[in-house]
């Protein structure tokens, strides 16, 4: 499998391992709550900052995914910057060896 | 500088000057929704990844249809790069979707048919990469994945008319064709401002993406010729 498949595979596993986290921690935390989920929800939607902790979260969750996926794209073209130096040296190298044997 | 990269600079700072302005408009502009509280602010980012998320699937049907027509390198490659980006607001979606159903609902996540039918894209869409990622070089797998992201697409208007269709949690549509919801006007306002950042920020991702898949493509294929260009050479001029 060449270096796109391995890259695009690392990514979506890593999306995926993401969204089962946060499955399984829901599904933990849905449990937890159990039965005085409504008082817990009114208790909750009381005062003007009240669920301010997932406001917080829900915002720098999504920054979080952006500035990663940016990060992901510029570590992907400095490694494609490398992989052609690499190949341009293989290449002037093959060049130099194919003269002197002539 | 290239057009290309004017455009993508242009865009950048474009999106980048909309989301300040969304911001701005969130948590300043906008007055606090009264019965679900702060949480609500929540729905203008949810709402406009979920637009984006889809509109980034329909561009992937475009370039399905394009590569099955034409056999387009392009068009695969656009298709291959907005399902990837489309991921990422997808799963941006579903992130902030699960962390306001917490205070607004009391659960974290519930199978209520909008959610399940959002996962569902999700991991239709996953699969397609999957597909990308592990099929064997040639157009094969762009064939397969091709096939797959327009069927796929089937889920975008079935989350959208979900909860006309069935009981759920979810509230009334307030945009689009279906709506039946009403909307406070400034809410209205700061909806359509986060969408179209959104969108500039799409816009973005996307020929960044490209232009990052041109450039696989080409070493790919330079990889190709330096591995197999010599020895074909000498095994010519053996013969």
């Amino acid at each position: 499998m060449n270096a796109i498949g391995r890259t695009t595979g690392t990514l979506v596993a890593t999306l995926a391992a993401l969204a089962l986290l946060i499955l399984a921690s829901t599904a933990v935390f849905a449990q937890q709550d159990g039965a005085d989920r409504s008082a817990e929800v009114a208790a909750e939607s009381s005062g003007p900052e009240a669920n301010l902790p997932y406001l917080f979260a829900a915002y720098t969750l999504t920054w979080l995914g952006f500035f990663a996926y940016l990060y992901y794209v510029s570590q992907r073209q400095r490694s494609l910057r490398r992989e052609v130096e690499m190949l341009r040296e293989a290449l002037e190298e093959r060049d130099r060896r194919e003269r002197g044997t002539e | 500088m290239t057009t290309n990269r004017l455009a993508r600079n242009a865009l950048l700072v474009t999106s980048a000057a909309l989301m300040l302005l969304t911001l701005y408009m969130v948590f300043i502009w906008v007055p606090t929704e009264k019965n679900l509280g702060i949480s609500q602010r929540i729905f203008y980012f949810h709402v406009a990844q979920a637009w984006v998320g889809f509109f980034a699937f329909f561009w992937v049907v475009v370039g399905s249809v394009g590569y099955l027509w034409k056999r387009s390198q392009a068009c695969d490659r656009l298709a291959y790069s907005s399902a990837e980006i489309g991921m990422l607001f997808t799963t941006l979606m579903l992130v902030t979707g699960v962390t306001w159903a917490k205070p607004a609902w009391g659960v974290w996540w519930t199978w209520d048919p909008k959610l399940t039918t959002s996962l569902i894209l999700w991991l239709i869409y996953a699969a397609y990469l999957m597909l990308r990622a592990y099929s064997p070089p040639g157009d094969q797998g762009s064939r397969f994945a091709a096939v797959l992201g327009i069927v796929g697409f089937v889920d975008v208007p079935i989350i959208y008319l979900s909860v006309v269709w069935w009981r759920t949690v979810h509230p009334p549509l307030v945009v689009g064709p279906a709506a039946t919801g009403a909307l406070e006007p400034s809410m209205r306002t700061v909806l359509m401002v986060a969408t179209i950042a959104f969108t500039f920020l799409f816009a973005y991702l996307l020929l960044e993406r490209l232009s990052l898949r041109r450039s696989e493509e080409e070493t790919d294929r330079a990889r190709v010729s330096v591995e197999y260009a010599v020895p074909e050479r000498r095994a010519m001029e053996g013969t």
